[in-house]
């Protein structure tokens, strides 16, 4: 059974034992110089005791919401009109799946200079043409992680779109054409044959989108460092920070731990709750 | 069983056992052969820096050449935040590396750095160094783990262009803190940029906000490091100005998020009127960022109510805990030739200083003395020929950095002190209904709880 | 199965209160995607030949000092090695896919084809990791990529600590598994009355048969991997070895803004020539694979 051995290898090299290592080194410090002591619970104690902790996870549901709200139906919206589209077909899906290509780096790095809270800046004089702002963008606790969902939005929406586009073209025409022979209107057919055909892969992206968001960690880094004022730290932010930057690995390990019970949860509440409705 | 399976086994196992044969190219068992001991040293310029890099690579062939029982491995490994812990836990660290002022402190407790107390003694270059410098490598029983090879105060780094055009002299630049105010205050309603502005993220915010503290007169933790000491009258005082800049004159301009790089590029393009920065910020602004040379100036520290010192900075090196006795023996001949002999001997500082001017370095720049002071000032004078900084630019700080007092980085956990502090600054500058004593006291049990830990 | 008519009738289509929502629509959805898709390369492309002061005094006006500097272009290309660093993303995509794509096809063929009596619990123990966050393995992945269990060896800077740990993927192993469970079985029995041992299957029979959703897997594991940051920040800290996501914000940092805007479009206009080339194949197999994920 030698083909199993690539498989067993990397899953119990890479997956398995880590994930094992993890939940043991929750109950542990260490430097990684000093020899190893069992604590018990301290870490998780300290982690749930420091207060940025508990910002770091509003940051992250919040982060996750507002995600969710407009990162969500933008591309579904985009998709189901670019379906309707004719002829010129590639260049839509073309250009919205540009920003997909961007480098997330590049584009991170590109959106902090166009989000320059000063006048001059390039979303500032944009708005200020119109008679809008100057807004302080990532600079104000109110409007960084806004600000962050922009750029997550506008840079992961092509993926979604092409996915769903993908989905589209697979229904039936004859469901359409059933649907207006029963005096079905345009928003109706839309309701009632569209939206339910793309079920599955919604609640496929939105799991993903959700276990994807809640592990935000990139654009707060090179965006914000976690600032203003703590208000787009998040989990992972912060798990770095203990691990990479306090060299802190008990607590790291502990909030790692913590935060994949959460997410486990959600999975599962999800699962449950959508068992029935998309099998339907 | 069957060959394709043999094979994509054996596929897979072979690199295991090649990196195997080839890890770890520091570790010390492998290197020294026949008496020949081989260093990695790190700090190399990348290849983007072509001038510096040929320079640097001609140190290292002189060094080897005068000391040929000693083979270096040069690496471009950086001191960076972010990846240090990293690279310390990784064993990826060269036995050499430069490594700011904040960081010896919190490598010494957690061992990431070599005792170098014995190798330093019977060199004889401990005691040649300036003892009030070297403290921030030492620990509470005086044991030295680094060799502090630059050193500066902070000060406060102002756009004389601005001065001029806000009608301010730019001479003189604010010597207290209600000078500060009035002057940025000046220059925004004269020329609409920022008068003044301060570093807010990835601990920066922390550590300026620290420098403030002490301007005012106060201090950040107790002399142990147990305690927070933060939550008191004169950082509430230092917090207060920040507020009325922002707030009441709003004289600091809209941006409140700014690191290191963020604040020299934003003063380098003319929208900064003043910042607190140490002098070696000269060539991050004008030789990488493109500020002219004549509108750099800078001035020492402002004090707040009465003269009560300035934080220190500058760099230190320090030598992998994983280097044998003779590696941190030839680790410290390293560090000698490399940075400090051009203060002891003449060529070596002329040779420098040559080279210098020809990779279009600033040579001259005023520092405080890392070596006894006498020698410091016979080192300013064989230089001086070469110097290509407008020093008087300088002058405002040079005439009082040297009396002003040098105080140390708090003593324990500087960084994560800092990080915790990052956000007081960030209220105080982004919400106009900021609670500074909240804050401070909120503050002040985050760091307590880090401290106790 | 065809997209030869949407929710909308050829009929709909003429009508007035119809067709010219739509229409403008159609307008406003294509400006919209030329400003998302095009701005920002067109914009950098501008910025990337002007004076630093240009872009930050006014960064919408057409060149208001006057000057271009193509030069920029060809500084950032030389100092910032960009073209050094793409090199390296290309190959830490490629082996990262090579790498998926050994493990999940012969996992696969264990799972669907062989079928040991032990391989319901190892499909067990693959199916529980997709439920557990890659995140809480992050430090002790690191401390395993440090020194490999048994065969202690440090793997941070050489391409196999970003090659393997993204093959343990056990999103790419099920969808396989589930794809090779789609295979008549006829196939493989006729290949073994035929004489054809485990290894004649499956580079014969299975692999061919099973090329859609290779390129599928290949497809995903270059995304991923292209969009990497934190891993390999941490684990490649030589700088010969980064790929450009890493070595950016370093440059970005010692480079004046001019040269790093020059920087930037660079490392952004080749992936996007590459993505213009391929296009139709990337677009295809990106909306297989939601197909797949569903």
């Amino acid at each position: 059974m030698l083909f199993a051995l690539p498989v067993l290898l990397v899953f119990v090299v890479f997956s398995w034992g880590p994930i094992l290592k993890g939940l043991v080194m929750s109950f542990q410090q260490t430097n990684l110089i000093d020899p190893v002591k069992w604590v018990g619970l301290e870490n998780f104690r300290y982690v749930l005791t420091d207060p940025g902790v508990g910002q770091a996870a509003l940051n992250t549901v919040w982060f996750t919401l507002l995600a969710l709200l407009f990162g969500f139906p933008v591309p579904v919206l985009l998709a189901m009109f670019l379906s309707e589209l004719r002829g010129r077909s590639w260049l839509y899906p073309t250009l919205a799946y540009l920003p997909v290509i961007t480098p997330p780096v590049v584009a991170i790095l590109l959106w902090r200079f166009f989000y320059d809270p000063s006048p001059s800046g390039m979303f500032n004089s944009i708005l200020g043409s119109v008679g809008l702002g100057p807004f302080l963008w990532l600079d104000s606790p109110h409007s960084a992680m806004p600000s962050i969902v922009l750029e997550a939005t506008w840079a992961g929406a092509g993926n979604a779109v092409i996915i769903y586009l993908a989905a589209l073209t697979s229904v039936r025409a004859d469901l359409y054409e059933a649907a207006e022979l029963d005096g079905a209107g345009v928003v109706r057919r839309v309701w009632h044959v569209m939206l339910p055909h793309l079920r599955g892969v919604l609640l496929l992206m939105l799991l993903l989108q959700v276990i994807g968001t809640m592990q935000l960690f990139t654009e707060p880094l090179l965006f914000t460092g976690g600032g203003p004022q703590g208000s787009t730290m998040t989990i992972l932010l912060l798990i770095y920070n203990y691990a990479f930057v306090n060299g802190d690995y008990g607590a790291a390990t502990a909030l790692s731990v913590l935060l994949a019970l959460v997410l486990a949860v959600v999975s599962a509440v999800f699962q449950l709750a959508t068992r029935g409705w998309s099998t339907e | 069983m069957n060959r394709f399976a043999i094979r994509c086994a054996a596929g897979l196992s072979v690199p295991f056992l090649l990196v195997a044969c080839s890890s770890a190219p520091s570790s010390p068992a492998d290197s020294s052969s026949g008496g020949q001991v081989t260093i990695t040293v790190g700090d190399r310029p990348t290849s983007s820096d072509p001038a510096n890099r040929a320079q640097y690579d001609q140190k290292v062939a002189d060094f080897e050449k005068a000391n040929p029982d000693i083979k270096l491995n040069p690496v471009e490994t950086l001191w960076d935040p972010t990846t240090f812990q990293a690279q310390a836990a990784g064993g990826q660290l060269p036995d050499v590396l430069n490594v700011p002022f904040t960081e010896p402190q919190g490598m010494i407790a957690r061992k990431q750095v070599a005792d170098l107390t014995k190798v330093l003694k019977d060199d004889g270059l401990l005691s040649e160094l300036n003892p009030n410098v070297l403290k921030i490598a030492q620990d509470q029983s005086g044991n030295v783990y680094a060799v502090p090879t630059a050193a500066y105060s902070v000060g406060l780094v102002y756009n004389r262009n601005l001065f001029t055009k806000a009608g301010l002299d730019p001479n003189k630049p604010p010597a207290t803190w209600d000078e500060v105010r009035a002057d940025a205050k000046a220059i925004a309603q004269k020329t609409g940029q920022a008068g003044y502005a301060q570093m807010t993220t990835n601990n920066t915010g922390g550590w300026m906000f620290t420098t403030q503290t002490y301007a005012f007169g106060g201090s950040i933790e107790n002399a142990d490091g147990s305690q927070a000491a933060f939550d008191d009258a004169p950082s509430k005082a230092a917090l207060q100005a920040l507020h009325e800049m922002k707030w009441v004159d709003k004289s600091m301009g809209q941006a409140v998020l700014y690191d290191i790089d963020g604040i020299s590029k934003a003063f380098s393009a003319g929208k900064i009127g003043m910042y607190m920065s140490a002098p070696d910020a000269y060539r991050t602004l004008v030789n990488v960022n493109g500020l002219k040379a004549s509108s750099f100036g800078i001035g020492p520290m402002p004090q707040q109510g009465g003269d009560h010192g300035t934080l220190s900075g500058g760099s230190v090196q320090i030598v992998s805990p994983s280097a044998t006795d003779a590696e941190k023996a030839a680790a410290v001949k390293w560090i000698k030739f490399s940075y400090l002999n051009k203060y002891v001997d003449q060529s070596a500082a002329v040779t420098s200083a040559k080279n210098g001017v020809a990779g279009k370095l600033p040579v001259g720049v005023p520092g405080l003395p890392v070596i006894a002071a006498d020698q410091w000032s016979t080192y300013q004078n064989w230089i001086k020929p070469y110097v290509n900084v407008p020093l008087d630019n300088f002058a405002p700080y040079t005439k009082v950095a040297a009396d002003q007092k040098i105080i140390p980085e708090p003593p324990v956990k500087a960084q994560e002190v800092y990080a915790a502090l990052d956000p007081v600054v960030q209220t105080v500058l982004g919400n106009q209904k900021a609670d500074i004593p909240a804050l401070l006291t909120k503050a002040a049990g985050t760091v307590n709880a880090k401290l106790g830990r | 199965m065809s997209g030869d008519r949407g929710a909308l009738s050829d009929t709909d289509r003429r009508l007035t209160r119809v067709r010219v929502p739509f229409v403008i629509g159609q307008v406003v959805v294509l400006i919209g995607l030329v400003v998302a898709g095009l701005g920002p390369l067109l914009w950098l492309l501008k910025a990337a030949i002007s004076p630093t002061q240009d872009s930050i005094r006014s960064p919408l006006a057409w060149f208001p000092s006057g000057q271009v500097q193509w030069q920029n272009l060809a500084t950032a290309w030389q100092q910032g090695h960009i073209g050094y660093y793409l090199g390296n993303t290309a190959i830490i995509a490629a082996g990262t896919a090579l790498a998926s794509l050994i493990v999940c096809t012969t996992a696969g063929y264990v799972l669907s084809v062989l079928r040991p009596r032990w391989g319901a619990v190892m499909s067990a123990g693959i199916l529980a990791t997709l439920f557990v966050p890659h995140i809480v393995s992050l430090v002790p992945l690191y401390l395993t990529v440090l020194k490999v269990p048994v065969v202690h060896a440090n793997l941070t800077n050489t391409f196999w600590a970003v090659w393997l740990p993204p093959a343990a993927n056990a999103f790419n192993v099920l969808v396989v598994k589930r794809f090779f469970d789609g295979i008549p079985r006829e196939y493989f029995e006729a290949a073994r009355i035929d004489g054809a041992g485990s290894i004649r299957v499956f580079t014969s029979l299975v692999l061919p048969l099973s090329r859609p959703i290779l390129g599928v897997v290949v497809l995903l594991s270059i995304i991923s991997s292209w969009k990497d940051y934190l891993w390999p920040l941490l684990v490649l800290t030589n700088p010969d070895l980064q790929p450009v996501s890493v070595a950016l914000p370093k440059i970005a940092k010692v480079t004046e803004l001019n040269i790093q805007l020059a920087g930037l479009f660079l490392a952004l206009l080749i992936p996007v020539l590459l993505f213009l080339v391929f296009q139709r194949a990337f677009l295809r197999g990106v909306g297989l694979s939601g197909g797949i994920k569903a």
